[in-house]
C-alpha cells in the first residue's frame, strides 16, 4: 500500500518537476556564494584571532606577573626605609625576584615550545629546561592562586562583618526601641501626674473662693473678723492657700517632669530611626559578593568534593584563575615561538642555511666541471637553458623539472639551441662561480620569499625593485626553484609558488 | 576545486577556528577574574 503510494508520488514529480533548472542553477550559484562567503569570514577570523593573541598574552602575562610581585611583596619584611613604590629593600628584591621568574618562565615557555635543534646537548639542555619550566609554572600558578585566592577571602570577610554589623544595629535598635517604649510610659505617667496636679490647683482656688464668701456671709457686718478669716497669712484662709501654694508646685514638678520624659523619648526615638537606617544599609550590603561567593561553595555536590566552605572555595576559585591564565600563556607559546624565532634568530638562521646551500651546490658544480668529463659536468649543469634570449632562465633538479614540465625530463627540444659540451662546462663554471660570489644576496632573497616578503620572483621584478643585474635575478630565481619557493610557469614566466 | 578538495581545504582552518574561540574564552575568563585582583 505504502510501496504503490510512494511509487504514484514519485510518478507525479516527475511529471511535473518541482524545481526547474534555472532555479537549481540559482540554488547552486547561491549555496556556492554562501560557501565562499563562510570560507572568506572563517579565514577572516583566524586572521583576527592571531593578529590579537600576542596582546591577550602580553596581558596575562603582565597580570600574572602584578600577582606574583602582590605575593613576593607580601613575603618580605615590613620593616625598614621606603625606598620606591612605597616599598622598602626587602621588597623591592621580592618584587624584582617574581617579575623576572614571571617573565623568564614566559621566555623558556616560548623558546622551547618551538626548539628544533637536535642532538645530545639540545636533549639535555631541553631536560633541565623542562625541570626549571615546571618549576616556574608551579611558581606562577602558586602566586596567582595565592593573590586570587587572598582578595576573594577578603571580599567574604567583608560580606561576613557587614553581616555582624547588620545584626549588630539590629539588636542596638531593639534595646533603643525598648527605651523608647520605657520613656513614653513615664511621659504619660508624668503628664498625668501633671493633669491631677493642675485639678488639685483649679480644686483649691476653688474652696478658697468659697470660703471667702461664706466667711463674707458669716461674718458680715464684723470686718476684723472677715480680715481675720480672709488672712491667707495667718487666719483662716491660710491653710487653702497653702493648699494652692502645694498644688502649684506639683504642677511645676509634674510638668518638669514630662519635658524630662518627652526628651528621652525623643533621644530614644531618634536612636531608634539611626539603628534603623544603619541596619537597612547593612542589611543590603550582606547580599554582596562575598555572601554569594560563600554560599556558592555549600552549592559544590559531593561527587565533586563539596560542600566547600568559603575559605576553600575561595582557594579553588583562585587555582582555576590561575591555571585558566598559564593555560592562555601556554596555548599561545607556541605560535608566538615561531614568531619570536622568525623575528629575532630565524632570519639569519634561515639566511645562513640558504647560504650554505647555495655554496654547496656552486661547489659541486665547481667538482663536477674540474672532472674534465662532459657528462657529469653536465648532470652538475646548474641552469637548463629556458630562455631564447640565451641567459639561464632556472636551475632544476631532474624530479621538480619533471614534475612542472608534465612528466618530461628535458625541456622541449625546439626551446633548446644545440648543445655545445665545452661551451656548456663554461657556463656550469661561470654560473657556479657567480653564485658563490652572489651567495649572500640568493640567500637573503631566499630568507626573504620564505618569510613571505618577497612579492615576485619575475626577472624585471627583480632587477627593477631589488636592483639586481639580470644574472642574479637569473640566479636567485634559479635557487628559489631549487628551494621549492618558486616554479616556472606556462611561457617561461618565474613565478612564486 | 571540488566539494571534496574545498572541504578538505577548510578542514584544518575551521579547526584552528575552534581550537581560537576556546582558548580566548579561557583567556577571557581568566582575565576578567585576575584583572581585578591585580589592579584593585
Amino acid at each position: 500500500m505504502m510501496a504503490t503510494a510512494t511509487h504514484r508520488g514519485g510518478a507525479r514529480s516527475r511529471a511535473t518537476p518541482v524545481l526547474s533548472s534555472e532555479a537549481a542553477a540559482r540554488l547552486r550559484a547561491r549555496t556556492q556564494k554562501s560557501w565562499e562567503r563562510d570560507c572568506t569570514w572563517l579565514s577572516t577570523e583566524r586572521s583576527a584571532y592571531r593578529l590579537i593573541w600576542p596582546l591577550v598574552l602580553i596581558v596575562a602575562t603582565l597580570l600574572n606577573m602584578i600577582l606574583a610581585v602582590d605575593w613576593q611583596v607580601g613575603m618580605a619584611s615590613e620593616e625598614g626605609r621606603v625606598i620606591a613604590f612605597g616599598l622598602n629593600k626587602s621588597q623591592l628584591v621580592n618584587a624584582f625576584v617574581a617579575i623576572v621568574l614571571i617573565l623568564s618562565g614566559r621566555v623558556l615557555l616560548i623558546l622551547m615550545a618551538d626548539d628544533p635543534s637536535r642532538g645530545v646537548k639540545a636533549s639535555l639542555g631541553r631536560v633541565l629546561g623542562r625541570i626549571l619550566l615546571v618549576g616556574l609554572i608551579g611558581y606562577s600558578i602558586w602566586t596567582a592562586t595565592a593573590s586570587v585566592a587572598g582578595d576573594l577571602q577578603e571580599t567574604i570577610d567583608r560580606g561576613s562583618a557587614k553581616t555582624e554589623a547588620a545584626l549588630s544595629a539590629s539588636r542596638v535598635a531593639g534595646t533603643a526601641g525598648a527605651m523608647l517604649s520605657d520613656a513614653n510610659t513615664a511621659a504619660q505617667r508624668a503628664r498625668v501626674d501633671l493633669e491631677t496636679a493642675q485639678g488639685q490647683v483649679v480644686a483649691a482656688r476653688r474652696a478658697l473662693v468659697q470660703h471667702v464668701e461664706r466667711s463674707r456671709q458669716d461674718y458680715a457686718g464684723d470686718p476684723a473678723s472677715i480680715g481675720w478669716a480672709l488672712n491667707e497669712r495667718a487666719g483662716l484662709a491660710k491653710p487653702y492657700a497653702d493648699r494652692i501654694k502645694a498644688a502649684e508646685s506639683e504642677v511645676i514638678a509634674a510638668r518638669g517632669r514630662v519635658t524630662a520624659a518627652e526628651q528621652v523619648a525623643n533621644g530614644m526615638r531618634q536612636g531608634v530611626m539611626d539603628a534603623e537606617t544603619v541596619y537597612a544599609s547593612k542589611a543590603q550590603e550582606t547580599g554582596s559578593k562575598g555572601k554569594v561567593i560563600a554560599t556558592m561553595g555549600t552549592a559544590i555536590p559531593s561527587w565533586l568534593g563539596g560542600p566547600l566552605t568559603a575559605s576553600q572555595i575561595a582557594l579553588a576559585w583562585g587555582y582555576a584563575v590561575a591555571a585558566m591564565l598559564e593555560l592562555v600563556c601556554y596555548a599561545g607559546a607556541g605560535a608566538s615561538g615561531r614568531l619570536l624565532r622568525e623575528t629575532m634568530n630565524g632570519y639569519s638562521e634561515t639566511h645562513d642555511a640558504a647560504k650554505e646551500r647555495v655554496e654547496d651546490k656552486a661547489q659541486a658544480a665547481l667538482d663536477g666541471a674540474g672532472a674534465a668529463s662532459p657528462a657529469p659536468a653536465a648532470k652538475s649543469r646548474l641552469y637548463s637553458r629556458f630562455d631564447d634570449d640565451g641567459e639561464d632562465a632556472g636551475p632544476v633538479d631532474p624530479s621538480r623539472r619533471a614534475m612542472l614540465m608534465g612528466g618530461a625530463s628535458q625541456p622541449p627540444l625546439g626551446d633548446v639551441p644545440p648543445v655545445d659540451p665545452e661551451r656548456e662546462e663554461r657556463e656550469a663554471v661561470g654560473d657556479a662561480v657567480a653564485a658563490r660570489q652572489n651567495a649572500d644576496l640568493i640567500a637573503g632573497m631566499v630568507t626573504d620569499a620564505r618569510n613571505g616578503n618577497l612579492e615576485k620572483a619575475s626577472t624585471p621584478y627583480l632587477r627593477d625593485a631589488h636592483g639586481l643585474t639580470n644574472r642574479q635575478a637569473k640566479l636567485v630565481q634559479a635557487a628559489l626553484i631549487e628551494e621549492g619557493l618558486a616554479m616556472v610557469a606556462p611561457g617561461n614566466r618565474t613565478v612564486l609558488t | 576545486m571540488n566539494e571534496d578538495e574545498a572541504r578538505a581545504f577548510i578542514r584544518p582552518i575551521r579547526r584552528e577556528v575552534w581550537q581560537w574561540r576556546l582558548i580566548y574564552t579561557v583567556a577571557l575568563v581568566a582575565i576578567w577574574n585576575a584583572a581585578p585582583v591585580a589592579l584593585g
